[in-house]
């Protein structure tokens, strides 16, 4: 395992009467260009677990080092610029700003890391659009947009820095299936051209079965993690059948 | 600047919104604004109806003249009696007054040689008091010289003014020829070569004025005088100035107009504490306006603060979107408030106008009070918006993000 991203021990528990842990010591490790899946049943702590990666929420204890670092000995500001130029964040419901159009929305990190947007900046955003297929809308607002459409938007929006790691909450769970596997085919792609590493909260078994890893969280642990891209397809599909089974019944 | 464009943006995106609070905002300040401009006004025309045209301080002999130690007779008591009310003349005046005038304090400070006296004019006699000034100085105080409607205007040795009702009551003419004479019983003939009014019914019935070195000789002051009447810049420094020439000038008894307008000071203010509670609380209203616009637009515009946080911004990031926010409002609102506020004036003193022109009662148009109005409603919509601030710096961006 390298060096690039290890999760180490951690705890989380939320409440203050009544506690709930959410995430029971949980040991993780990813490498750089990595495309991993963790996929769990609801409420078994997957977002939470993503939460701390995204170091949007501090945990209990345990530690997140990223190349090396502590994340959480940096102070909020620090973990801010982190989240800005480090990390690009895709969820479920796009999350656009609706004030803004889509290529104002993409500009929004640089905006937040690097202040003024420069022509450079505006062409990578532009380029953005048009690598996710929204660069005839690239003027309209965010609520002008499909579904689809809107997730690309925050597709090019969290690469908009050109992110070490990519992390995205459920991506396509708001998605029919076309454009569903659109979405997964564009992670993948810009997975392999840009050597972003992608790890993907997700219930849609066709978006593990994409991934190179996959990790399973049940009730605050890691229940499994198989790096399937070595075995054949359907090894793959058996590897993961017993867990979508589960899912299928929730 | 970042937050600024978000600030504008979100203004810009609320407009409705936007558009009530700054209504709200501009209603507020250009009733504040007309407020202390019509409140403003009738207590300058006050005081300037007051002591526009009088000394603000005033300093006179501390020591009386010494009761004659005359024996018992009819006659001396007279004297003694009317003698013993009179203050002794201030001799060292001079030095006392170019001391004065070299200090910045004071706008114009001039003698008064003073005394009472009778006026004759044939078989009519009037008591006056004969008034020994020095022009120049004593018209920066009195205007003499610009009051005078009949008459020349030089006073010229052995010649006085004395006032329309004087005038009017011994039916004398410019040119005419009066007498004289003091409670000591000194007498002296001056031609009249103006007469005045000073649109006092008191001063203009009683004052005989006269140049200071032939009242002093007159009165018997032997160059001294009875007064040094003094301007000041702020009419309201005068207890301060006065309490400083009292220390400086011990030997003179020093009075300001704010001593002897006790009863017309409280009365100003307890007008202008009406005044500024009526601005507080139009202050009051224009903030918690603020403050609530802002603290529903902080709730409305959470889920994009979260985003904003999440993809990177900091808690004083959009803690200080929101704080422009309210520093905008407060600015454009009280902004738009104070031309309100002018047009409302402008409007009053048209609508007023007599048929001279003259509105009915002045109104005080100070462009720092517009300065004032606009820094502390600025100064308010910041404040109004640090609680929302607040909030969504400290607002969890898992939280919003979770519930999509």
């Amino acid at each position: 395992m390298g060096n690039f991203l290890k999760l180490s021990n951690i705890i989380k528990s939320y409440g203050s009467t009544v506690k709930t842990t959410v995430l029971k010591d949980i040991s993780l490790s990813f490498e750089k260009g990595e495309f991993a899946a963790v996929i769990g049943q609801s409420g078994s702590g997957k977002s939470t677990l993503l939460n701390m990666i995204g170091v949007l929420d501090r945990p209990d204890s345990g530690a997140v080092h990223f190349e090396g670092v502590n994340l959480y000995d940096l102070d909020d500001d620090k973990l801010a610029h982190f989240r800005s130029v480090t990390l690009g964040f895709v969820f479920q419901f796009h999350h656009l700003l609706p004030e803004y159009s889509a290529i104002e929305n993409v500009l929004m990190p640089y905006r937040i890391a690097y202040g003024k947007v420069t022509p450079e900046a505006l062409k990578t955003a532009t380029e953005l659009l048009d690598r996710v297929g929204v660069s005839d809308r690239k003027n309209n607002r965010s609520t002008n947009l499909s579904g689809g459409q809107a997730q690309r938007v925050a597709i090019a929006r969290a690469l908009m820095n050109k992110p070490q790691i990519v992390l995205a909450d459920e991506p396509t769970g708001n998605l029919d299936s076309d454009t569903s596997e659109s979405i997964r085919n564009l992670l993948r792609q810009i997975n392999r051209e840009y050597s972003t590493t992608f790890i993907i909260v997700t219930h849609d078994r066709h978006v593990a079965a994409a991934c190179d890893r996959v990790i399973e969280i049940g009730d605050g642990k890691v229940v499994d993690d198989v790096k399937i891209s070595a075995r054949a397809e359907n090894e793959n599909w058996d590897r993961l059948a017993p867990c979508y089974c589960r899912m299928k019944s929730v | 600047m970042f937050e600024l464009s978000i600030a504008l943006r979100f203004l810009k995106e609320g407009r409705i919104q936007t558009l009530l609070i700054l209504t709200g905002i501009t209603a507020g300040i250009a009733v504040q604004v007309f407020l202390s401009a019509l409140i403003g006004g009738l207590q300058k025309d006050l005081i300037q109806k007051t002591v526009g045209t009088a000394p603000h301080i005033t300093g006179s002999s501390k020591e009386l003249v010494p009761v004659s130690l005359l024996p018992d007779s009819a006659v001396a008591t007279t004297r003694i009696i009317s003698s013993s009310t009179r203050d002794r003349p201030i001799r060292e005046w001079k030095p006392v007054i170019s001391q004065l005038e070299k200090s910045a304090l004071f706008t114009v400070v001039t003698p008064v040689a003073e005394g009472a006296g009778f006026i004759f004019r044939g078989e009519k006699s009037l008591p006056v008091i004969i008034r020994g000034v020095n022009l120049p100085s004593a018209d920066s105080i009195y205007n003499i010289s610009g009051r005078i409607v009949d008459g020349g205007k030089d006073l010229l040795p052995g010649s006085v003014f004395i006032g329309t009702e004087l005038a009017s009551e011994l039916r004398i003419r410019p040119g005419s020829t009066i007498r004289l004479t003091t409670s000591d019983g000194v007498s002296d003939r001056f031609k009249v070569q103006g007469v005045f009014d000073l649109q006092s019914k008191v001063l203009n019935e009683t004052w005989v004025i006269m140049p200071l070195g032939r009242s002093q000789a007159l009165l018997g002051l032997d160059n001294g005088v009875t007064a040094i009447d003094a301007q000041i810049p702020q009419v309201f420094d005068a207890e301060k100035i006065n309490s400083l020439l009292k220390e400086r000038f011990n030997d003179i008894r020093w009075t300001s107009w704010m001593e002897n307008n006790a009863q017309l000071l409280t009365a100003l203010r307890s007008q202008s504490s009406s005044s500024n509670m009526i601005q507080i609380l139009v202050l009051l209203a224009v903030t918690l306006g603020i403050a609530s616009v802002l603290a529903v637009s902080a709730i409305q515009k959470s889920r994009q603060i979260g985003i904003l946080k999440a993809i990177g911004a900091t808690g004083s990031t959009v803690g200080r979107v929101f704080l422009i926010q309210g520093a905008i409002l407060g600015f454009f609102g009280s902004l738009i408030g104070c031309f309100a506020g002018y047009g409302l004036v402008s409007g009053f003193l048209i609508g007023t106008a007599g048929a001279s022109g003259k509105p009915l009662f002045p109104l005080s148009i100070e462009p720092s009070l517009y300065v004032i109005s606009i820094i502390i409603a600025t100064a308010s919509g910041t404040l109004a918006a640090f609680v929302p601030a607040r909030r969504s710096g400290k607002l969890n961006p898992v939280e919003v993000i979770r519930n999509g």
